[in-house]
């Protein structure tokens, strides 16, 4: 643990500690209006990371992602206003819900790969859409459910904030932690070669089961957190915009790197509550930088960031701090690769 | 160094430890903080915080603030630009002003999804600081925002999201809301189902879209209907889902079920698509089609090959076409302003104006009292496009609610004429408030019907 730190892991580390001393002091600068904006792109950050590690890790593409959340997201709906049971019920009830779906799905989907995933995601996120229009006595149908009230100690904006942002630093420690542990390289290893891990004494389908049930799990809890923001949930969390806009978050930010769909999540939040008020044409200014970003950055915003200061690295030579180029530590770069 | 990262780290965090022990965030502003936070026992230094904001608004020193959430963008942005339309058009026409206060007002796109408009609701009630919100067009996400304002300092208007219980058996969950320009769902309906028997119909089946709004147009006709005399069979009520848009097969049905007229309601795509397959199937001429209100408006009919629909028969509180000076004044203003005729979503939210600046005038300027305000709106008789408007103790309107037939203008255009007037009719007509609220809302398995 002595050795020093790479020039790349460095700035890392300060725009790390910026970010989260900004994610701290937000509420002190800004309104509660741009808090709640704060609350909602960490939680809709944490959905779209829940599909990285589905898509760019595991490369598994997933369209069916808001399906699991929105179950969570009801399993809490329902214990609060048809029930009426406490917090910790609606918790467990809730990450219970979003797990049994996750296992299903993951059953389902888990013996193939490629188009045929993203089809059968597709479905079942459309079927839980269906269910929550036609389950009337437990989704309230179009209407959705109301009543949910967050827990007493984080009941005003602020409070929330800072427990999502928690919750979501969390989340995040532990989805970092996963992709470079052993099990993250399996993944990463079907990703590459199905065939080759096999040999490698592997089950593909056991491992996709697993990432997968992994990847629901995260995106339970931000369906959780999402329902006791908006204190509201409805068909819409479920349907497939719900799921695509994660997608494109991740697409957005960078596949592949964790980091990415958390700044792409923050980007899209942005452009649909702040942009969009001043601007009536916001889905075009969307699409464009989608096209922007196909474009002239495939590996999304960090992807580009990372290979442009791999570039500056080599421009400067071998004589720097830090030894740049093909530094082995240099996840960033390497995982967007 | 990487001791040295470790200490930055935790300076920054402790110092946001610290800020976070100094003071409540938001403390400066003064609408957020709600009845709950003296139980937070968050530490409260910040100064500044409870200005003086009832008398400078006395003194009409800041604008009164309205905000209007509208889809402007997706499937609904017609319907939605219709209703932003109107909003606009009757504050050009009367001016930003009432009991000598400037208004101002700001309209905000919720793209039909209930999650952004929490959102955007939050903006303009918390940073905006709106008086008044006005909205939204969908049942599903009026019911959400009413939800969400219910405990907040706002007058909430909804104009056209319809869902029955806002005031009916929820009305006191929602001490806030009021309907001033709008209109319950099974209000028109009811209308239609005693036209209809009185027409000479006995055997009607029914073809309503499968969700909340359907439940209650359909319900309203069925239950007044069936109660006259009339036979619904339940086998009879078809449902298709929202946004069908290939309802050939349910047409068949309805033509082998041997009834003497259909009551029909559908929104978007599907308008067309049953219109389309009611004429090729022939049965335009054969089978009568009475049509829930929001299916034979003009913002859907207009896009339909005329011959479709004319001679159609709905009943509404909207009627382009009827014969009174202020319906006329306004559809004359927003076909001279949009070049088109204008649909119940723009006259809805003009009518909403119209309630705003009248209850601001007769309030003399200062809303802050909220309660009174409303109590003043209920009071209010005025002549508005719909007709003469006032509203119940429930804060819904009652109306003249018009039997309609949609007509060719000379100009080639198609629009609603009126054919038959009930005259001062309330959410729960023909029954008694008591009576009606004591039964539950419709849906699906309740639709009122007195024959099973």
């Amino acid at each position: 643990m002595m050795k020093r730190l790479s020039l790349t892991n460095r700035v890392k580390l300060v725009l790390l500690a910026a970010a989260i001393g900004f994610g701290v002091a937000a509420p002190y600068i800004f309104s509660s209006f741009i808090v709640g904006l704060l609350s909602l792109a960490l939680i809709a950050g944490l959905f779209a990371m829940s599909i990285d590690l589905l898509a760019g890790y595991a490369g598994l593409v997933t369209l069916g992602q808001a399906g699991i959340s929105a179950t969570a997201s009801y399993g809490v709906g329902y214990m609060a206003n048809k029930v009426g049971a406490g917090i910790p019920a609606q918790l467990l009830v809730g990450i219970a819900a979003g797990l049994v779906a996750s296992a299903v799905f993951a059953a389902m989907a888990m013996r193939t790969g490629g188009v045929a995933f993203i089809m059968i995601t597709l479905a079942q996120g459309m079927i839980v859409w269906g269910l929550s229009i036609r389950l009337y006595q437990i989704t309230g149908a179009e209407n959705g459910l109301t009543g949910i009230d967050r827990p007493a100690f984080v009941s005003e904006y602020w409070q929330y904030y800072y427990f999502v942002l928690t919750v979501v630093l969390i989340c995040s420690f532990l989805l970092f932690i996963a992709v470079r542990s052993p099990f993250g390289s399996s993944i990463k290893g079907i990703r590459e070669s199905e065939s080759r891990m096999r040999m490698l004494g592997y089950n593909p389908a056991l491992q996709k089961f697993y990432v997968f049930m992994v990847s629901g799990f995260f995106a339970s809890v931000a369906g959780i957190l999402f329902v006791y923001l908006n204190e509201f949930i409805s068909p819409s969390a479920a349907y497939i915009a719900a799921s695509a806009i994660g997608v494109l978050e991740a697409i957005l930010g960078g596949i592949g790197t964790l980091i990415g769909p958390m700044i792409g999540a923050f980007i899209i939040v942005y452009i649909q509550n702040i942009v969009s008020t001043n601007l009536e044409r916001w889905p075009t200014l969307m699409g464009l930088i989608f096209i922007v970003v196909i474009l002239f950055a495939r590996q999304g915003i960090v992807g580009a960031i990372s290979s442009g200061w791999r570039r500056w690295l080599e421009s400067r030579g071998p004589s720097g701090p830090g030894t740049a180029g093909r530094d082995p530590s240099d996840e960033l770069a390497l995982d967007s690769s | 160094m990487t001791k040295r990262l470790m200490r930055t780290i935790a300076i920054v965090a402790v110092l946001a430890l610290v800020l976070v022990a100094c003071g409540t965030p938001g403390g400066d502003e003064t609408t957020t903080t709600t009845a709950a936070s003296g139980t937070t026992a968050a530490p409260t230094t910040t100064a500044a915080g409870d200005t003086t904001t009832t008398e400078a608004m006395m003194e009409c020193t800041e604008p009164i603030k309205l905000g209007l959430l509208q889809p402007l963008t997706g499937g609904l942005a017609a319907s939605g630009g219709d209703a932003k339309d109107g909003f606009e058009l009757y504050w050009e026409t009367n001016g930003l002003t009432a009991g000598g206060c400037d208004i101002e007002f700001r309209v905000v796109d919720t793209a039909g999804n209930p999650d952004t408009a929490l959102q955007l609701v939050d903006e303009l009630v918390d940073n905006y600081g709106a008086d008044i919100i006005v909205g939204e067009l969908l049942a599903n996400v009026t019911l959400a925002l009413a939800d969400r304002l219910k405990d907040k300092d706002v007058i909430f208007m909804s104009p056209i999201g319809s869902a029955d219980d806002l005031t009916q058996r929820e009305v006191d969950t929602y001490p806030n809301f009021t309907r001033a320009g709008g209109w319950t769902s099974s209000q028109t309906s009811h209308v239609l189902g005693d036209w209809a028997y009185k027409e000479g119909y006995r055997n009607v089946a029914t073809i309503c879209t499968d969700y909340a709004f359907g439940h209650e147009m359909c319900g309203g006709f069925t239950q007044v209907f069936t109660e006259a005399g009339g036979t619904v069979v339940p086998a009879q009520q078809l449902w298709n889902p929202l946004g069908s848009t290939d309802l050939g097969t349910y047409v068949t049905q309805l033509d082998g079920f041997g009834v003497d007229a259909v009551f029909a309601l559908q929104v978007g795509a599907s308008v067309s698509d049953l219109l389309n397959n009611w004429t090729n199937f022939g049965l335009k001429d054969s089978l009568p089609m009475l049509g829930g209100e929001v299916m034979m408006d003009v913002s859907n009919v207009r896009n339909v090959p005329a011959e479709q629909v004319i001679g159609l028969i709905s009943s509404g509180h909207w009627a382009e076409g009827l014969e009174a000076p202020a319906t006329q004044d306004f559809v004359a203003a927003f076909d001279g302003a949009f070049d088109r005729i204008p649909s119940y979503y723009a006259a809805a939210t003009w009518t909403a104006a119209q309630y705003i600046q009248e209850s601001i005038e007769a309030m003399g300027g200062d809303i802050s009292d909220r309660a009174a305000t409303l109590d003043v709106m209920k009071g209010l008789a005025l002549d508005t496009p719909f007709g003469p408007s006032v509203l119940d103790e429930y804060g819904n309107p009652i109306y003249d609610i018009y039997i309609r037939q949609i007509e060719e203008r000379p100009d080639g255009r198609v629009w609603n004429v009126v054919i038959d007037t009930y005259e001062d009719i309330d959410q729960f007509w023909p029954k008694t408030a008591e009576e009606y609220l004591a039964q539950p809302v419709y849906s699906r398995d309740f639709q009122g019907n007195a024959g099973g």
